[in-house]
Formats: structure tokens, C-alpha cells, sequence
């Protein structure tokens, strides 16, 4: 039927058989990547509904953040169907993409606005910077790893983020030139905290490192300065609840 | 050429292939060990036993058509060992280091990739094994002489592999292993030119051009070692082979060694380079003016902040970093233990301006032992006694599960109790870890170690100083006095420190600074002190129970009983992520158990049914799990007796397979009736070794090194004699009675070795090497429980 149909409109109107044509090889491309991106905004809403606010993440602006953020830009290719799962995910060089839900939960703690500047220690993929970015504060990321640093910034620009930086050196030092900073993340965590990082942290502001293995975060410590003094806090993940022994 | 010459042949050949697949056992769990973790090194035993069982699987269902083509098989079956034992490996290789282990439980395709890699690392144990198979299958009446053969070439195949991972790097081993095969070969070819010589020319080629270009291993991303390459200008500055695990030592600008600091110090990092033993991070060379200065911002200081430690006790004593700082505090004699003399000598050779003062220094005494060896050999009493460090920042994910730690049981601790001066104390300091285990665990075992030291109750003994990732536990051999719990006081103040445990504590000390979500851990530890840990142990859902030199599994915390209750707490995934180790070791014992049967019993089936007794498999099943377990059982306790893993296992396997093939070459005068006498003895001796060779090793515990591996010798020597009779003696007997269940008893046989050598480990983990013995011993009852007429 549909057929007859397209051939009487092609003898009465023989000019538009080229655009019926290129209609016919573009409408499928187009169908296709608009279904992609339907469906990968259908799985970002889904995660913050179900990973993020019912583990009750409250913050306006990182929820909008991670709404409006494309978390599967950010992953390796063949880990793009798992982009939205409710874990971590490698991105070589023995590093991860944190799970959403520890990234919220980083963002919500440090409590991103546009008048705040915010240094992270570890770019990674670059998600968690833009998840800041996205909140409008001023975000300087520092990555050590040079492959690791140059496909984040690129992957960045594309993105069209403008209020973040991002700077290829040894994260230990920090990035002086923009001190002091509101909050740190330090999300490639080592066994030390380096005395640099604690020296430009502002005056009330605080730091977070995620601890754990690369595949398991296990508790969020957050050290807080006031003036010379810090305070270490151990923050558990909402996620998992308070382990304690039955009775 | 004449038929005598032929049968010397074969025996060379038979010898030659089976030191070659032993030795490439030994070399494949290094490599396997550096690109992965240690688990996987393990499965390298599983994965030989499910070659051999191939072979015989293959041997009998096709025994007929082999046996009348063997003179052409044999040869072409061991070239084709020579050259999957380098070609294949190499594509293994590539498998394993772009395997992410950490993945296991929550991608299908990483499954997978372990499941090919066994199937693809098989391959030279079926040739070689198809070869020897046919041998035996072929010389049934003669099997004594061949049998004995094959054990003295395996035997001599673990000298090789550990005098070859001494001399050379593991990259080198493999193609060498592949020319044993290959001579082997060519002693049961003709002098004719055939097509099987040109094979041969380019098996020595290819085995040429493997040595001339060795592939570097490839590292799993996850490793240590792997993840310091990556930092930018990392360099490997200096590289040994060692038959107890190759030794890296890594520089770059970015490493920075400040372990746990405390947030009060403001100086500059400590760059120093860094110690790699297997991939896996040892220690950095931290032993500058300035790296011992940062020490003393380190929970570490407190003894010296208590007083002075003139006589130092350094266990594990690594790079050296403790062994400086306790000089620089004005200790006037050090012994520092280390297990590895290899790691100082590469220090010493590379960073000899560093090291030379150290290692000459008048004060210290250097020791190479195993630590816990020491602390029974040696009588002398310290001020301060160091314990390494435990666990590691952020946690391991279980990855170490497995592995022996010798220095953390009661008996260990109680005897480093017993060595301390009326003042003296033990250091030890452990990672924080969530949910928690470790700090737990270790305190438990502290305080069993004090009661039997006779130092209880424990509280007035004990302090711990909490860091913002670290606990650590300072315990004086007599209480401590006012003078000290305030100077604690005040050290704990100065680096903003949290008390802990300390002799009338105050509840507001706990929490000053590092202010914890969950404080449990704090009511956990008051209740180990006030020796009512007990309630604690039965409740847990980890395993927090004082580890014994019995079950020395420090890091298992696992308990198989709560994974239900775990897995609705933190999902599969995640728990996966939290304890692998034991996991990964279920799941490879399951992975090659359903291989074993997939790949033997299945193609068995097609046998007549009247050739698939019950009675055979009772018997050769007995013997597959009673030969396993014994030697996992020896090879695990002997781990800390013989100072290293790869001795222990090295020894124990050849001295077995000597003792064994000894005993396989006297069967052939005993009447195969006999065997159950003989099933019977083993069961008693098993059981009696059961008893007896824990209380044996730790009398002897305290022996020179040559003493301790001649009573190891001596001990497992009779028993491998014993115990190499039995399958021969029932082979004959099949042979003779019903020779077409000959491949069933072989298959049964290789399965069960298979299923066997798997569970061993999570047998020893869970109930520990006492009952892996006794388990052995029930397993020699069936066949001791079977009549032969």
C-alpha cells in the first residue's frame, strides 16, 4: 500500500525522488543516533532517580550535574553499555571512573557553586570535573598520567566546558598558581596526604579523598582546615549501610 | 636399532619430557604470580593435572589406534610440547596481562578470558602428558621402571626451574623448558631425514628467536608495579631474578613515600626509589636524614617518644627504612630479619652511596631468615620489638587472602613477647580497612598472644594511636606506668593523633581529630582488651578469629557461613570487590573441577559401562585425593619452615615425586593383592603425620637451614615412598583382571588429582593444614577399604 503509494508520488512529482532518496538513507542514521541519545538520557535519568536521590543525595545542583552531564562520553568505548550501572568502571592505566553514586555523593560534600573554586587531584576521565564544572564553579583538575590528562582535556573542550582547567603534572604539588582552593578532591588517593594540597586548601575549606581499591570505594575521609588545624572525618559511603555486628 | 636401545630411549625421552613440565609448572606460577596475583600462580597445578587428564581421556579413547602408531606418535607428541610451551603461552600472556582479575565477579567476558587462558595454558601438559600416557599404556608390565623414570626427571625439573628463576629472568625459562622436549624428541627419531626433522629444525629456531627477543610479562594494570610505571619518568632502575620472586626497583619523580603522615607536617615529599617483589610493592628505599626525620611524624615514633630502645628487633626488615630510624634514635644494636637478602643486595648495588654506610654499619647485625623462624631460633631480649606493617592503604580487596602470614599468629606473637626485656615493647601498625577486619583481627591475636605470654589482663599493657588511616598498637611487656601513658598523651597531641586504647582513657581522647562515621570499631577493641572478644568472634560476619601457625591466613576474612548475609548487605559485586581472594579461588576450584569433567569423565562415558566400576573409581579416586592433599598440605606447612613459598613447594613436590617414583620402581616386586596393605599403612602413617609433623617442624623450628631441609627430606621421604606405590600396584592389577578399565581408573585418577589440587587450598584456608592431612589420610581409607583378588 505504502509502496504504490510512493510510486504515484514519484511519477506526479519526479523532483522529489532525490530527497525521497536521501530521506530514505538519512531518516535511519538519524533515527538511530537520536534513539541512542533518547535512550542514553532515558538510563541517566534512571540512575539519578534510582543510584543517587533514593540514596538520598539531596543537592539541587549536583543532581542537575549529573542530569546534564553525558557520563557515557566518558568511558572507554566497549564499557559504553555500562556507562549508567551502579559501579565503577576501568579506563586503563590501572585507574576507574568512579561509581555515579560516589560521585555525587564527593560533589554533594564539597557543595559546588559558581562562586567557589575547586581543585581536583586525579582528572581520570575527566567525569567528576565536569560534574563540577557543570554546577558553574571554577574547577582546575590535575592528572599526572599524560594520556590520561590529554584525552580528558579533549574530550572536555568538545563537551564545550569553559570554567575548567585541566593541567598535566604531579598531583602531589597541587596547582599553587590558583591557590588557595574552596575544596580539593583528591580522587587518586595515596597513602599520604601531601602537606602542599593541606597547604592550599583555604581557611575553611575541605578536602575529600575516596579510599579504597581501584574498584571499591570504602569510606570518604574529608579534612576539614581551620587556620592551622586540620580534622580528619570518616564519612561511609550512604550506600552501604552502618556495618555493625548482629547482636 | 636394538630393542634395549630403545627402551633407554624412551626413558630418556619419558625423563627429559617430564622435567620439562614440571619445570614449566614452576616457571608458569612465577610469571603468573608477577602478571597477576598469587592465586593464579596456584592454578597453575590445577591446570597441569587437567593436561594429564586430557591425555589419558584421549589415550583411552583411542588406545588401540595409538598404541600400534606409538613409535611415529611419540616423537611428534613431544615436539608438539616443545612448541606449545612457548607458542601459546605468549597468546596466554597477552590474555592475562589485559585481564582485570578485580572484574571477575561482575564481567562475563573477563570469566571467560581465565577459563580460555587454563584451556590455552593445557595445551603442552596434554602433548607431553598424551606422550608419557602412551608410554605407560604401551609398557604396563614395566610401569615400575617408567613410572620411576617420569617422577626422577620431574624431580630434577624443580631443580631446574629454581636454579633457572635464580640465575635468569622468567621470560628466558620457558623457551629453555621447551628444549627438554624437543631432545627428547629427537632421541626417538631415526637418523633418516623425515619431515619430522624439519619440524624439528624450526621448533630450535623458534625457540632460538624466543631467547634471542623475550617478551617482557605482561602486567595486569592493577599490579603495583604496573601502575608506578605508568607515573610520568618511572624507570625500572634495577632488575634480579630470583627463584623467590623477581625483584623490581622503580624510580620516579613522582612517588612520594610518606606513609600515613601526620597532617601536622609541613615539610617536603620523600622521593625515593621503590622495591618490586613479584609486581607487587615491597617498600621504598626511605632511609635519608630526611626520611627518617618524616618517621617521626608517624604513629611509629611513639617508642622513642617513650623512651630510650637501645637493643632493636626489625622483623621484616625490607629496605631498611626501620633499621636507620631506630639508629638515628640512638640504637645501639639493631638485628634486622629479612627473608629476601636479595632486595639489600640490589639496594646495595644501585644506590651504594646510600646503602654501603647501612649495611656495614657496626650496630646492626643482618639477618637472612624467615622472621618467624627467628623468633624461635633466637634467644636474645629487646627494647623494641617492629613488626612490618599490615594490610595496605585503601585496602587489598582480599587479593592476599591466601597468602601466609607467619609473623601474625598467636604463637609467633607470644614468641615475641617472650623476647622482650622487662621494658620492652612490640610495635605494630595496621591500615584502617571498612567494614572492618584487620584492626580487629590483629588486636584478637595480640591479646590471645599476651595471655599466653602471661601478660593479662591485656589492658594496662596495651596503647593505640589512631591516625586519619592507620591504628597502632604499642604492647610493654609490664604495664605500662603513669609517666608513659601521659608522654603517649602528650606525642598523640603533638601530631594530632586520636588515643585509641590507653590505661584510663577518656572517652573524649578517642575522637579529637579523626572523627569516625562508624565508631564501632573503638567498642570492638575495648571488648578484645576486657577479654570478652569471645562474644565478638561468633557474631562477626568476617573472620576475626587469632590466626595459628596452623591456619596462618591472616588475610582471609571471608567466612562462608555469613555469605548469604554479606551478599544482601553489599550485593555480589561489591563483596566480590571487598574479598576476592577467597572468591577467586572458589570460583577457579569450580571453573577446573567443570573443565576436569567436561574434559575427562564426559568423553569417558562413551566407554562401555561394564568398564566404569564403582570400585575403580573408589579406589583411584581415593588415591588422586589422597596424594593432593598430602603434598598441598606439606607444601603449605612447610611454606614458613623453609623460609619461602617456592622452595617449600619446590621441595616438597620433588622430593614426593623422587620418593614416590623410588617406591613405584620397588612396587613391581610386591603382588599387586598387596595394595590395600599398602593403602592401609598410608592411611596410619598420613594420620600419624597429621599428628606429629607440627610439633616435629616447630621442635626443629630453630635448626640451621641445612638441618631444617634434611629433616623435611627425611620426614616426606618415606611417606613418598610408600605412597608411590598404590596406582602402580592397581594399574598391574586392572591391567591383568580387567585391562579395558584401565582408561577409566587413569581418567577418574586425573579428574579427582584435578578437583583435588583446587579444593586443597580452600581446604587448608578453612580448616587449616591439620585437617587437609586428616582429610588425606580418609581419602587413602577407600582404596585401603578395596580387596584386589
Amino acid at each position: 500500500m505504502t509502496s504504490n503509494f510512493v510510486v504515484l508520488a514519484m511519477r506526479k512529482h519526479w523532483c522529489c525522488v532525490p530527497l525521497f532518496a536521501l530521506s530514505l538513507i538519512i531518516s535511519p542514521v538519524y533515527h538511530v543516533v537520536l534513539s541512542q541519545d533518547d535512550q542514553r538520557t532515558i538510563e541517566r535519568r534512571a540512575m539519578v532517580d534510582e543510584q543517587i536521590i533514593a540514596r538520598g543525595i539531596k543537592d539541587k545542583a549536583t543532581i542537575k550535574a549529573l542530569l546534564a552531564v553525558p557520563r557515557h562520553q566518558f568511558v572507554p568505548s566497549n564499557q559504553i553499555a555500562y556507562a549508567y550501572n551502579d559501579r565503577p568502571l576501568p579506563i586503563g592505566f590501572g585507574q576507574t571512573i568512579s561509581q555515579p553514586y560516589i560521585v555525587a555523593y564527593m560533589t554533594e560534600l564539597v557543595a559546588p557553586n559558581p562562586r567557589k573554586k575547586i581543585l581536583e587531584v586525579g582528572t581520570g576521565s575527566g567525569y567528576q570535573a565536569a560534574v563540577l564544572a557543570a554546577t558553574g564553579a571554577q574547577v582546575f583538575s590535575v592528572e599526572v598520567i599524560p594520556e590520561l590528562a590529554s584525552s580528558a582535556r579533549q574530550r572536555l573542550i568538545q563537551l564545550g566546558y569553559k570554567n575548567l582547567k585541566i593541567l598535566n603534572a604531579d598531583g602531589y604539588f597541587g596547582w599553587p598558581e590558583f591557590a588557595p582552593f574552596d575544596a580539593i578532591i583528591v580522587t587518586a588517593a595515596a597513602a599520604s596526604i601531601p602537606p602542599p594540597l593541606l597547604e592550599q586548601l583555604a581557611d575553611g575549606g575541605k578536602m575529600v579523598i575516596p579510599v579504597g581499591s581501584p574498584f571499591f570505594v570504602q569510606t570518604l575521609m574529608q579534612i576539614d582546615k581551620k587556620g592551622d588545624q586540620f580534622e580528619s572525618k570518616n564519612l561511609m559511603p550512604v550506600r552501604f549501610v552502618p556495618f555493625r555486628r548482629s547482636e | 636399532m636394538t630393542l634395549a636401545r630403545t627402551a633407554w630411549n624412551r626413558h630418556i625421552a619419558l625423563g627429559l619430557v617430564s622435567a620439562a613440565l614440571l619445570a614449566a609448572q614452576v616457571v608458569m606460577m612465577q610469571i603468573l604470580a608477577t602478571s597477576q596475583w598469587s592465586h593464579f600462580a596456584a592454578l597453575v597445578i590445577s591446570i597441569a593435572l587437567l593436561g594429564f587428564g586430557v591425555a589419558g581421556s584421549l589415550l583411552a579413547l583411542n588406545r588401540e589406534k595409538m598404541l600400534k602408531e606409538q613409535a611415529r606418535l611419540l616423537p611428534v607428541l613431544f615436539l608438539i610440547c616443545s612448541i606449545t610451551l612457548v607458542g601459546p603461552f605468549e597468546f596466554a600472556q597477552y590474555l592475562f596481562g589485559g585481564f582485570d582479575s578485580l572484574m571477575l565477579f561482575s564481567s562475563p567476558i573477563e570469566t571467560a578470558k581465565l577459563g580460555l587462558s587454563a584451556l590455552i595454558l593445557m595445551c603442552p601438559f596434554v602433548s607431553g602428558a598424551l606422550g608419557i600416557g602412551l608410554v605407560f599404556t604401551a609398557e604396563t608390565q614395566k610401569i615400575g621402571s617408567y613410572y620411576f623414570s617420569n617422577l626422577i626427571g620431574s624431580g630434577f625439573g624443580v631443580v631446574i626451574a629454581l636454579w633457572g628463576l635464580d640465575q635468569l629472568y622468567p621470560e628466558y625459562m620457558l623457551p629453555l623448558c621447551a628444549l627438554l622436549p624437543l631432545i627428547g624428541a629427537m632421541t626417538l627419531l631415526g637418523r633418516k631425514p623425515s619431515v619430522l626433522w624439519g619440524g624439528m629444525i624450526l621448533t630450535v629456531f623458534i625457540i632460538g628467536f624466543c631467547l634471542a627477543h623475550p617478551r617482557q610479562i605482561q602486567l595486569s594494570q592493577y599490579k603495583d608495579l604496573q601502575r608506578t610505571l605508568n607515573l610520568p619518568g618511572a624507570e625500572i632502575i634495577a632488575r634480579q631474578p630470583s627463584a623467590a620472586g623477581q625483584i623490581h626497583l622503580v624510580y620516579s619523580p613522582a612517588l612520594h613515600s610518606s606513609d600515613a603522615i601526620s597532617l601536622r607536617w609541613q615539610e617536603k615529599a620523600i622521593n625515593a626509589p621503590t622495591v618490586f617483589i613479584n609486581g607487587n610493592a615491597y617498600g621504598a628505599a626511605m632511609i635519608s636524614e630526611e626520611a627518617s626525620l618524616s618517621l617521626d611524624a608517624t604513629p611509629n615514633f611513639l617508642p622513642y617518644a617513650l623512651g630510650r630502645r637501645n637493643k632493636v628487633l626489625v622483623l621484616d626488615s625490607g629496605t631498611g627504612t626501620y633499621v636507620q630510624h631506630a639508629l638515628n634514635h640512638g640504637a645501639t644494636q639493631v638485628t634486622a630479619v629479612e627473608a629476601y637478602p636479595d632486595v639489600l643486595m640490589i639496594l646495595q648495588k644501585t644506590l651504594s652511596d646510600r646503602y654501603n654506610q647501612l649495611l656495614k654499619h657496626p650496630n646492626v647485625d643482618w639477618v637472612t631468615s624467615s622472621p618467624r623462624v627467628w623468633l624461635a631460633r633466637d634467644n636474645e631480649l629487646y627494647d623494641l620489638i617492629i613488626l612490618p606493617e599490615v594490610g595496605s592503604f585503601g585496602g587489598d580487596s582480599g587479593l592476599f587472602a591466601l597468602a601466609e602470614r607467619p609473623l601474625l599468629t598467636t604463637e609467633a606473637l607470644t614468641d615475641a613477647f617472650g623476647q622482650l626485656t622487662p621494658h620492652g615493647c612490640l610495635i605494630v601498625t595496621t591500615w584502617l580497612d571498612y567494614p572492618v577486619r584487620r584492626p580487629v583481627r590483629l588486636l584478637n591475636t595480640i591479646v590471645t598472644a599476651m595471655n599466653n605470654a602471661k601478660m593479662s589482663p591485656a589492658k594496662p599493657y596495651i596503647a593505640a594511636i589512631r591516625s586519619w588511616a592507620t591504628i597502632t598498637f604499642y604492647i610493654k611487656r609490664t604495664p605500662l606506668i603513669a609517666e608513659e601513658v601521659e608522654a603517649t598523651r602528650r606525642f598523640a597531641e603533638q601530631w594530632q593523633f586520636d588515643l585509641a586504647l590507653l590505661p584510663n582513657i577518656q572517652t573524649h581522647e578517642r575522637q579529637r581529630f579523626h572523627k569516625l562515621y562508624d565508631d564501632s570499631i573503638l567498642g570492638q577493641l575495648d571488648l578484645i582488651v576486657s577479654d570478652k572478644s569471645k562474644n565478638l568472634f561468633g557474631n562477626y560476619p568476617f573472620r576475626i578469629d587469632p590466626p595459628t601457625d596452623n591456619q596462618p591466613f591472616f588475610d582471609q576474612f571471608l567466612r562462608w557461613q555469613t555469605l548469604p548475609e554479606l551478599s544482601k548487605l553489599y550485593g555480589w559485586r561489591t563483596l566480590s570487590y571487598i574479598e576476592i581472594g577467597w572468591l577467586i579461588a572458589a570460583l577457579s576450584a569450580l571453573i577446573l573441577s567443570s573443565l576436569a569433567i567436561m574434559l575427562i569423565i564426559f568423553p569417558l562415558l562413551k566407554l562401555p559401562k561394564s568398564t566404569r566400576t564403582f570400585r575403580t573409581c573408589l579406589y583411584f579416586g581415593g588415591l588422586a585425593f589422597g596424594y593432593m592433599w598430602v603434598e598441598m598440605g606439606l607444601i603449605h606447612q612447610l611454606t614458613v619452615y623453609l623460609n619461602y613459598p617456592t622452595i617449600a613447594a619446590a621441595v616438597v613436590i620433588g622430593t614426593m615425586l623422587i620418593g614416590s617414583g623410588l617406591g613405584s620402581f620397588f612396587s613391581v616386586r610386591i603382588l599387586e593383592a598387596n595394595s590395600c596393605r599398602i593403602a592401609s599403612l598410608i592411611f596410619f602413617a598420613v594420620m600419624g603425620y597429621a599428628m606429629l609433623f607440627s610439633p616435629l617442624l616447630t621442635k626443629t623450628l630453630d635448626q640451621s637451614h641445612l638441618t631444617r631441609a634434611l629433616v623435611t627430606i627425611s620426614a616426606i621421604l618415606p611417606l613418598a615412598f610408600l605412597m608411590g606405590m598404590p596406582f602402580p600396584l592397581g594399574l598391574r592389577w586392572l591391567d591383568k583382571t580387567r585391562p579395558k578399565e584401565v582408561p577409566w581408573a587413569w581418567g577418574i585418577n586425573n579428574c579427582l588429582s584435578v578437583a583435588g589440587a583446587a579444593i586443597a587450598t580452600l581446604f587448608a584456608v578453612e580448616f587449616g593444614y591439620k585437617f587437609l592431612l586428616i582429610a588425606a589420610a580418609v581419602a587413602y581409607a577407600f582404596p585401603a577399604a578395596i580387596r584386589i583378588r
